[in-house]
């Protein structure tokens, strides 16, 4: 029942959110997406007013009963400062680099101050996280602190990707106690971006398919990757690995070549999904992702065919990350 | 708030809050004990120790637990007779003083800091003077500064300083603001006492405790008239009266005070017919922890915190924690004659059952030669004009039957000696008589305003004679004049003992002019102080919105501080967002503005296609190094504050290449 209630609950904020806070590449921090309520050392604070006050009057203590009042009015000032501070922030998300499944992604964050004020003070970011939602499985909360007078950007803000996709950035949270810790001016933003997680590499044995180049498939599978006899020198694009650069001729002055090798031409090899035999999807785009990952360490040449998607028999770095990409968005 | 973020520098915030520790609670010496004192000097300097890195490793738990316990065993044993409010001062401070030992997470300091807040509180219990109240409004900076420090590590401390300054100096006329328009509510509940705090006259004098009290130079009350001022012979404060005489001491007599008791619970008032001339004045009593209020004969309040006695004194309701204000008139030529006849006699003519027989013999034949009460009187008032009695602040001691030793021995004593002979010798005679304590005589100040001090404090004698009703006789006058006319310095002048004990204080340096004026003018501040801060009350607060407002009504008191509340927030509101109701440039921008205008005056302009960077090469391949330079410099920190948003020049510098500009450009208009 509780949890019932606490799920309705957590859809009704996050819908709410989502309406008042839309993603963003970039926000600028306003009273639409600032939230400001005491802290709890402000709770204390304003419990302890009301002791003094108390005191003050039944000892009829004047003096008392102005300190009260004079905290009081630091508290109310304390509520402007911080939001002053706080608004104008501007918060833009840069690149996220793509991570395989289970490791950490780091969200760097550009924090700006505004053109009219300057932010200072320490500032927390974590991820916004509700009482027992874990649907996308973000690890336990992690929390970075940064010093707004003493930073360097992009502040990145790290947690585990527990899930093989494309997935929008979690929420963040950020607050600012600003400047005596009383009141917590804060925000949960969503940023607009994508995050890329490949499928976490699952070693197993190798299992291509050669096709001769005219697509027709072929029977056998071979195991393993065969030796390769030196078949001539092309020139070398980027991306491709440097065990195979001709060094010899670059020290001779000729030019950058890469060694190319027979059983590169004519036929050429596929991971094909259908080929790969798992338990379950997962396993096999795992399996995939671990095929992928190794034949590009040795630089072969090979093409990736997914139900959805091919991609086209290449090599080298980029070749590596299309088929990655392809993996993750199956 | 987390905790694991303990690498940033936080010494800082440390060492401020345990400095505002440290000296709160020394300025609580008086209540507090001394072992805490020292525990909380110690724990200080375990955390100075810590954050200068003289020390890594905190002490660790156990030992603080094991000294939380100790600590804990040892109030209980030395506290349990401090009465509550000290022992909560007291423990307030041990507990500040283990905590600050063991500060490691956030919201160990978040608690601490709030202790420290509290116990400055604390501190306006114990003192309020003008010295203490700006002490304790620093260390209230200091704390502020603390957690300034604390939340934000890596601001220069001028500029939290600014920060904060500005914080409090907004804040302060918003309190007061508050301070002004807040109702003021009274005590709701009775709180425990300070104990052993208790100053001033005393319920029961022996004789020797006026004479104590008068070595105290302590302002005991102001008084501030309006109108008529008492001549120096009317200047009887009256206090306390004292009924009861066991041969040594003079005390309220048990009766009296159930018979009091009694009325104040039935709420029964003493209504005294008063007619004649009178004073109007305002007294401003200092904190005294008792619930005697001083008045001049028939003093009689509307205050409805003071209650009037059967004999004539007035209490307030609740013991006077912190200064008290009261407005009062006093009928001096209203005879007391409204009391319980009865019940007076009986009290007024008790007699201790033995002790003092040759006082005894000596009344009787008194009373055989002058049947007469105003002869006898009389006679009893030449006997101590007639044999060369001595007032002095230095009686030799008499522990056994007092007034005969007294009387017919030594012959010199302070006033108690006097006022207790005489009214036993009159109630020997058969007349009633008592004690009564209070002050006598006072300062007079510029502003028609009285201050009384301890050493003002005096006992004389009231007797009953019919027709006339109690009527006050005051022996010590007729010995020594002076004590009635000028006071006490003088009236003891002879024998060089006026507050011998007190080697410092600054009534002994009245001969020397400057000292005095100065004295005086402290005297005057204070005066004010008492009387329109410590003293403000509700009655002054209804004054005060009378003026403002005319006719109070509960409509109008809302609306106008529902008006000043929104004045208030509008303001703030008006300050603190004020970039966003007129948006200006940049300081940076701005520089540069100047300079370009500074060179269109020299008809050097910038063609609108050429941007800042490109203008500058141009302005610095046209035109000499002394224009060209400075505005290099204010170019590039402009185009650094607008792509990159730092500034590498501060705004002095900038001013300075202004300057620089200027001078250049003038130097090229004239060649």
């Amino acid at each position: 029942m509780m949890a019932r209630i606490n799920q309705w609950r957590n859809a009704r904020i996050q819908h709410w959110l989502n309406k008042r806070i839309p993603a963003k590449i970039q926000h600028v921090l306003n009273q639409r997406n600032i939230f400001i309520l005491p802290s709890r050392f402000g709770f204390i604070y304003l419990t302890l007013c009301c002791c003094l006050f108390i005191l003050g009057s039944n000892y009829q203590n004047n003096l008392m009963l102005l300190l009260c009042y004079f905290l009081l009015a630091v508290f109310l000032l304390h509520l402007f400062m911080s939001f002053s501070n706080f608004a104008g922030l501007t918060i833009q998300i840069g690149k996220v680099s793509s991570v395989f499944c289970n490791e950490q992604v780091q969200l760097p964050l550009w924090i700006t101050n505004g053109s009219s004020s300057i932010a200072h003070g320490k500032l927390q970011l974590h991820l916004f996280k509700m009482k027992s939602i874990d649907k996308k499985g973000f690890a336990a909360k992690q929390q970075q602190i940064i010093d707004l007078d003493n930073f360097d950007n992009p502040a990145s803000l790290s947690f585990k990707a527990s899930q093989r996709g494309v997935m929008q950035p979690p929420r963040i949270t950020l607050s600012c106690y600003f400047p005596l810790g009383l009141i917590r001016c804060w925000t949960h933003l969503a940023m607009d971006s994508e995050i890329v997680v490949y499928p976490s590499p699952l070693p197993c044995a190798l299992s291509l398919s050669e096709e001769s180049s005219d697509d027709q498939q072929a029977t056998g599978n071979s195991s393993g990757v065969g030796q390769h006899e030196f078949d001539r020198l092309r020139p070398y694009t980027q991306g491709e690995p440097l065990n195979q650069v001709a060094w010899k001729q670059y020290a001779q002055g000729r030019g950058l070549f890469t060694k190319a090798f027979t059983g590169e031409q004519g036929r050429v090899r596929w991971l094909n999904f259908n080929n790969v035999s798992a338990m379950d999807v997962e396993t096999q785009l795992s399996q995939l992702c671990y095929m992928a990952v190794t034949l590009s360490q040795s630089n072969q040449t090979f093409g990736l065919r997914l139900p959805n998607h091919t991609v086209e028999p290449q090599s080298g770095q980029l070749h590596l990350q299309a088929c990655l990409n392809a993996l993750a968005r199956f | 708030m987390h905790s694991s973020h303990s690498t940033l520098r936080r010494n800082g915030s440390h060492i401020a809050l345990s400095i505002s520790l440290l000296l709160s609670s020394l300025s609580l010496f008086e209540p507090l004990q001394g072992w805490i004192i020292s525990l909380a000097t110690i724990a200080v300097m375990v955390r100075l120790a810590l954050a200068l890195h003289l020390q890594k490793l905190p002490p660790s738990m156990r030992t603080l637990n094991l000294l939380a316990v100790l600590s804990a065993l040892a109030l209980a044993y030395f506290g349990w007779q401090l009465g509550l409010l000290l022992a909560m001062v007291n423990l307030l401070i041990l507990a500040a003083a283990l905590k600050l030992m063991a500060i490691r997470t956030e919201r160990d300091y978040f608690q601490l800091v709030t202790v420290v807040l509290f116990v400055i509180g604390c501190g306006f219990i114990f003192n309020q003077s003008i010295a203490y109240s700006v002490f304790y409004w620093l260390l209230t900076f200091s704390v502020l500064l603390s957690l300034a420090l604390y939340i934000s590590p890596s601001l220069p401390l001028t500029f939290i300083f600014k920060l904060l300054s500005k914080l409090c100096l907004i804040a302060l006329p918003i309190a007061i603001m508050l301070f002004l328009l807040l109702p003021q509510i009274g005590p709701l509940w009775q709180l425990p006492t300070a104990k052993g705090a208790q100053t001033g006259l005393s319920e029961k004098i022996s004789p020797g405790d006026i004479a104590r009290l008068s070595q105290s130079s302590d302002l005991a009350f102001r008084a501030s008239f309006e109108g008529a001022m008492p001549d120096p012979t009317q200047r009887y404060w009256r206090t306390i009266v004292m009924e009861h005489f066991d041969g040594h001491s003079w005390q309220i007599h048990p009766q009296r005070k159930r018979q009091q008791e009694r009325y104040l619970r039935a709420n029964q008032v003493f209504d005294i017919a008063l007619q004649g001339p009178y004073f109007d004045y305002k007294v401003i009593a200092e904190p005294s922890h008792q619930h005697w209020l001083y008045a001049l004969d028939i003093g009689s309040s509307n205050d409805p915190r003071v209650w009037q006695n059967q004999d004539y004194t007035l209490t307030s309701k609740r013991p006077l924690q912190s200064t008290m204000q009261y407005v009062l008139r006093s009928y001096y030529q209203q005879p007391l004659d409204q009391g319980l006849y009865q019940l007076d006699h009986f009290l007024n003519l008790q007699l201790p059952t033995e002790g003092n027989p040759q006082t005894q013999q000596w009344v009787a034949n008194l009373r055989a030669q002058h049947p007469q009460n105003g002869a006898f009187i009389a006679a009893l008032n030449s006997y101590f004009t007639g044999n060369n009695f001595k007032y002095t602040l230095k009686p030799s001691p008499m522990p056994v039957d007092m007034v005969d030793r007294f009387l017919f021995d030594y012959q010199a004593g302070f006033c108690a000696h006097y006022a207790s002979a005489m009214a036993y010798s009159l109630r020997l005679g058969g007349i009633p008589a008592r004690v009564v304590t209070g002050y006598l005589g006072g300062e007079r100040h510029e502003g028609n305003y009285f201050s009384v001090y301890q050493y003002d404090a005096h006992a004389w004698v009231e007797a009953w004679l019919d027709g006339k009703g109690w009527v006050r006789y005051d022996p010590t006058s007729l010995v020594s004049p002076e004590r009635q006319l000028y006071g006490l310095e003088r009236a003891v002048a002879y024998e060089n003992t006026f507050l011998s004990d007190q080697r410092f204080a600054l009534v002994k340096l009245k001969s020397i002019a400057w000292l005095n004026q100065l004295r005086l003018q402290l005297a005057e501040l204070d005066f004010l102080w008492s009387r329109w801060v410590l003293g403000f009350d509700q009655q002054q607060q209804r004054d005060l919105l009378k003026q403002l407002l005319g006719q109070l009504t509960p409509h109008r008191i809302m609306l106008f501080t529902f008006a000043c509340f929104m004045g208030v927030l509008l303001s703030l509101s008006l300050y603190y967002f004020r970039h966003w109701w007129w948006p200006q440039t940049d300081q940076r921008q701005r520089y540069y503005r100047q300079a370009l205008s500074l060179l269109a005056k020299s008809k050097i302009h910038r063609d609108s296609t050429l941007g800042p960077q490109a203008f500058s090469q141009h302005v610095n391949e046209h035109y000499p190094a002394t224009i060209s330079a400075p505005f290099m410099q204010i170019t590039n920190d402009f185009i650094n504050v607008l792509y990159a948003g730092k500034t590498q020049q501060s705004t002095k510098q900038l001013k300075q290449q202004l300057r620089r500009l200027r001078a250049g450009l003038r130097k090229f208009k004239r060649s």
